[in-house]
């Protein structure tokens, strides 16, 4: 019995060669330019190590415990997860939207369709910033437009002061993100049969009809595919933080990326640096694990 | 047309990609061996090349630029200069790469924080036998071209960060950096107001100011949002270290010291009276530029390379002028900075010799007197000054530096970059939006100085 | 009465869709803009129009900023980039997507949780690595740690994107003798078009943009990319001042909305085509 695995493993083993094949020169980057950098990553996150000189201060887990005592550190964790959640929730939404309204006609389509698109061209840190100019309290249009009309006590500070900055900062990034969600809606909604979409008119179907039966279905995995991306490249987000408020004021706006980066470059704390980061891996994989059974044990339930 | 021009983009892309993928993995490393072979070749050839020597110099100081470098590369050819220039908001980064791959250029820029922890990984070159020798020009000692007081400011910063070593002469000052008040002078004038001499005067001068609808006063960004503290500071705490001896290394100061507290209650005085831009915490040079020119705000304190851009680009009919800023304890009133600006050479150099002429050639009065960029800056040399026309506008800094210099490791927050960070990034800014209080200020600047002292032994 | 209940509905989500337009462009618009005053005028206002069309900006920061020849070194490694990213991307895509693969779900997650990794926290290690294959200020160093970054993404994609392509067609092609090489050049490619261009563009953005990692490893200035270029211009404002840094972004950016609008038609093409042919 056992040999007759062994045998069958070894038979999927080998007709598995080919996509091992096109795979490997993939798995070879990963390898140099990925696991090996990554692996002295961990291995620095045990030294006390100031990024040069040599790395002779071996500490143990104590870097790890430094930051678990970080209120900072669970604070940007914080900031990195409201910004994932608003990014989830609007900018796939308005990506979406768009991408329909696109795909059903409006007036001046082509004017449209490069114009939505062009905050994504830009890089961050021109984003970054050009937003802060948007956003400054006195030479800043926002603020000058709110006193031309007449609301000077609306006009705030608004990346410089507690309650507005992180979302100021979130609503700069969901500019920015809402471009790529509306291209791969797009290209997603365009691979939907005209078919389909024609027996719903002969039916009668209206237009919401057509978009709650089937556009809306037919979007799922584009919206989980984007709902993934969302949250990894929310992971890293990084210049436009960094350029906007440095993470401030007084960590306002601290995300987890910058606080790797200010830990690692401006305090030159390499090894507490690298153990933040790998606890926030390790809690990004345990989320993903959750996900995953949550997701199997629901697919068991429905059969 | 149109589409042609499309297609052929994309077939060419598609091209490229068929052509790389069909080799990509087997020709890796030999493409990668082909490339590196070349770039040995590059460098081997530029040094044989009428053996001259290359040395590498890397700069976050604007003021030391390629142009610099062409010069002194004309003045001595057999030397050949590649200039990097780094912002100085990535020099961390990229220091700690080049650092990290025994990289470091011959000649580089530093400052305190950076230069303490620099000499104690030993990457710096002892210049004091060469400090002893000739200058660029002249018949003198380098070592006497400097204004005396600059280079005793690097004995102190390396007392401070490093304890007593043999030599203190790890580094040599570029230009002496002050820091003084500049105003504008229109709208000084429009509320009748006096350049003041005392800080009461300033404090009044500030609410008038505000009262009529301006900012009063800033930094020049958010980088520098320790300079009013650190000025306080100076003028606080500087009976008790200087003349009854008490210092923080030996605890017979701490961050709970009254006059430490003071100074920092003084700087959210200035925020509290709505004295500063709201944006102080996290403005930037463009935006106190642009603030200043429009004439939104009035008061600025600024380091002399700023001031070039702000003169040359003033409103029409607005006039600019400076002020030392007065002390707030009535003590003297000393500057920042000082030998802020320190070059250094890499202790590895195989080119000691270019590297010198080229740090001694950046501090000569030829430097000094040719290169335009330099007409703002105070040289910090003995006996070479700037041009007598700027002296009515830059009069200010020229007072802030007569009272001297408060040393740049006092109150020890400049000590280590980790504590300058923390000082900087997250203290300063929660202490004026009251989410710290005074206590919380002091126990965490303290903690952080405690694990400092305890990294030093 | 329904009909210009509806026509007022479309008129109201035009206006919508016109006013996000607006937001969308408006800052891109504004650099372009800035790029032409004169320095005094940018600093009195930067709501006012420059006062004439002038392109000294543009000379300042082509001359000053060494802007050329950092292009050239960007669009280099870019096509570079994208051209290694384009073909690994697809080759790993089918194999996830179509073959038969012992450990696929291990072998997908050991490149997808590079998504999880802070960029910082690699930068230096990564920079050791490259010292240690020697290969540093080569292109390579440029575009596998480029490729890395991106391959979870394109991955990700182009893989949704090939399981859509009924698996009958590869069947087909099987049977008529043809290798998995052929099938994937022949047959997959050409459907797969669309995908590819969108990955070209989204794989050459982030290349072109990208700062912190050209910024650490590339120690030679001859070989700056644009955006580390356009960094120490940025830094050397006191000297040079803002308006040319604007020019400088215009020109940085300028080619990739070109570049959209020009692949924007081919694509909108392709995708549909391939809707009816699917």
């Amino acid at each position: 019995m056992k040999q007759a695995s062994n045998k069958g493993f070894m038979k999927d083993i080998k007709e598995s060669i080919p996509a091992y094949l096109l795979i490997l020169p993939t798995i070879a980057a990963f390898c140099i330019f990925l696991y090996i950098p990554f692996f002295n990553a961990f291995r620095i996150s045990l030294y006390n190590y100031k990024g040069y000189g040599d790395m002779t201060d071996f500490v143990g887990l104590k870097n790890y415990i430094t930051v678990l005592q970080d209120k900072k550190f669970f604070e940007s964790f914080l900031h990195s997860f409201a910004l994932i959640g608003c990014d989830l929730i609007f900018s796939i939404t308005i990506g979406f939207l768009l991408s329909y309204l696109l795909f059903k006609g409006i007036k001046l389509k082509r004017f449209f369709n490069t114009s939505l698109f062009i905050p994504y061209l830009i890089s961050m840190v021109v984003v970054g910033c050009i937003w802060k100019i948007i956003y400054d309290p006195t030479i800043g249009p926002i603020n000058q437009f709110l006193n031309l009309i007449g609301l000077e006590n609306l006009a705030q500070p608004w990346l410089s002061q507690l309650p507005t900055a992180l979302g100021a900062i979130i609503i700069t990034w969901i500019w920015r993100t809402i471009p790529f969600n509306m291209l791969i809606s797009y290209a997603n909604i365009m691979t939907l049969s005209n078919e389909y979409l024609e027996a719903a008119d002969i039916d009668g179907a209206t237009s919401f009809q057509k978009l709650r039966y089937i556009i809306l279905p037919h979007m799922i995995p584009t919206f989980v595919t984007l709902g993934i991306l969302t949250v990894t490249n929310d992971l890293r987000a990084f210049d436009i933080v960094w350029v906007m408020t440095q993470g401030g004021p007084g960590g306002a706006t601290e995300v987890i990326t910058s606080y790797v980066y200010r830990k690692a470059f401006s305090s030159q704390r390499f090894g507490t640096a690298s153990a933040a980061s790998i606890l926030m891996m390790a809690v990004m994989i345990a989320i993903t694990i959750a996900l995953q059974l949550i997701q199997r044990k629901g697919e068991a339930k429905k059969k | 047309m149109k589409r042609k021009v499309i297609a052929l983009v994309l077939a060419l892309t598609m091209g490229i990609a068929v052509l790389t993928g069909c080799s990509s993995a087997s020709d890796e490393t030999k493409s990668t061996k082909g490339t590196t072979g070349d770039a040995v070749n590059d460098t081997t050839g530029g040094a044989a090349n009428g053996g001259t020597t290359t040395i590498k110099i890397l700069s976050a100081m604007e003021l030391v630029d390629e142009e610099m470098m062409d010069t002194f590369m004309s003045e001595n050819p057999d030397i050949k200069v590649e200039y990097e220039y780094i912002a100085s908001g990535d020099y961390s980064a990229k220091f700690s790469a080049l650092a990290a791959s025994n990289e470091i250029p011959d000649v580089f820029w530093t400052q305190a924080g950076y230069y303490t922890d620099q000499i104690n990984e030993g990457l710096l070159m002892d210049l004091s036998k060469e400090l002893d020798n000739k200058a660029y020009e002249g018949d003198v000692t380098w070592r006497d071209t400097f204004i005396p007081t600059l280079l005793e400011n690097f004995e102190k910063i390396a007392l401070a960060g490093c304890g007593e070593l043999d030599s203190y002469d790890y580094g040599i000052p570029f230009t002496m950096t002050t820091v003084a008040v500049m105003y504008n002078k229109t709208i000084y004038n429009e509320l009748g107001l006096k350049v003041p001499t005392t800080w009461t005067e300033f404090m009044s001068n500030n609410e008038a100011i505000k009262n009529a609808g301006y900012t009063a006063v800033s930094v020049q960004n958010d980088t520098c949002i320790d300079w009013f503290p650190r000025l306080f500071w100076d003028q606080f705490c500087r009976d008790e270290i200087e003349n009854k001896g008490l210092s923080f290394s030996d605890g017979t100061m701490t961050f709970e010291t009254e006059s430490v507290k003071k100074g920092m209650e003084s700087f959210k005085e200035l925020w509290d009276k709505g004295y500063l831009p709201e944006n102080f915490i996290t403005a930037n040079l463009e935006t106190t530029q642009q603030m200043f020119i429009q004439g939104k705000l009035v008061q600025v304190l600024i380091a002399p390379d700023k001031i070039q851009y702000l003169m040359e680009n003033a409103a029409d009919g607005a006039e600019y002028a400076t002020f030392a800023l007065p002390g707030i304890a009535g003590e003297t009133s000393r500057s920042l900075g000082g030998s802020s600006n320190i070059f250094a050479i890499s202790s590895t150099t195989e080119k000691p010799e270019a590297a010198i002429r080229l740090l001694k050639y950046i501090t000569s009065r030829t430097n000094f007197e040719t290169d335009e960029g330099l007409q703002y800056s105070n040289s910090g040399l003995v006996g070479v000054e700037r041009g007598s026309e700027l002296d009515g506008v830059l009069s200010g800094f020229a007072d802030a530096a007569a009272g001297g210099f408060c040393p740049d490791i006092y109150v020890p927050t400049t000590i280590s970059t980790e504590i300058k960070t923390a000082f900087k990034s997250d203290v300063i800014p929660n202490y004026l939006m009251d989410v710290y209080s005074l206590s919380d200020v002091s126990a965490i600047l303290q903690s952080l100085y405690n694990d400092y002292l305890a990294s030093l032994k | 009465m329904i009909k210009i209940q509806k026509r007022f509905i479309a008129a109201v989500i035009f206006i919508f869709v016109f006013l996000y337009a607006c937001i969308s462009l408006y800052p891109l618009l504004w650099v372009v803009l800035q790029s032409f005053k004169t320095e005094k005028e940018f600093l009195s206002s930067i709501w006012t129009f420059p006062s004439s069309l002038g392109i000294k900006n543009y000379v300042i920061a082509l001359t000053k900023g060494n802007l050329a020849l950092y292009y050239k070194n960007t669009v280099f490694n870019t096509l570079a980039t994208v051209a290694l990213e384009l073909v690994l991307v697809t080759l790993a895509g089918f194999a996830f997507s179509k073959m038969k693969m012992k450990f696929k779900k291990v072998f997908f997650y050991l490149i997808l949780i590079n998504m999880l990794i802070p960029t910082p926290i690699i930068l230096l290690p990564m920079y050791l690595q490259i010292l240690n294959l020697n290969i540093q200020n080569t292109i390579w160093a440029i575009i596998f740690p480029y490729f890395q970054g991106f391959a979870p993404l394109g991955l990700i994609l182009i893989k949704n994107y090939m399981d859509n392509i009924p698996n009958e067609i590869i069947e087909a092609a099987k049977i008529d003798g043809c290798n998995t090489l052929r099938i994937l050049a022949g047959i997959i490619v050409p459907l797969i078009k669309p995908m590819l261009v969108t990955l070209a563009i989204l794989g050459g953005m982030s290349a072109w943009n990208e700062y912190l990692w050209a910024l650490v490893s590339i120690s030679n200035t001859k070989k700056y990319t644009l955006s580390v270029g356009l960094a120490v211009l940025r830094d050397k404002t006191s000297s040079i001042g803002y308006t040319p840094v604007f020019a400088a972004l215009t020109i940085s950016a300028m080619l990739f909305v070109i570049l959209y609008l020009v692949a924007q038609k081919s694509f909108v093409r392709s995708i549909t085509a391939g809707a009816v042919k699917g």
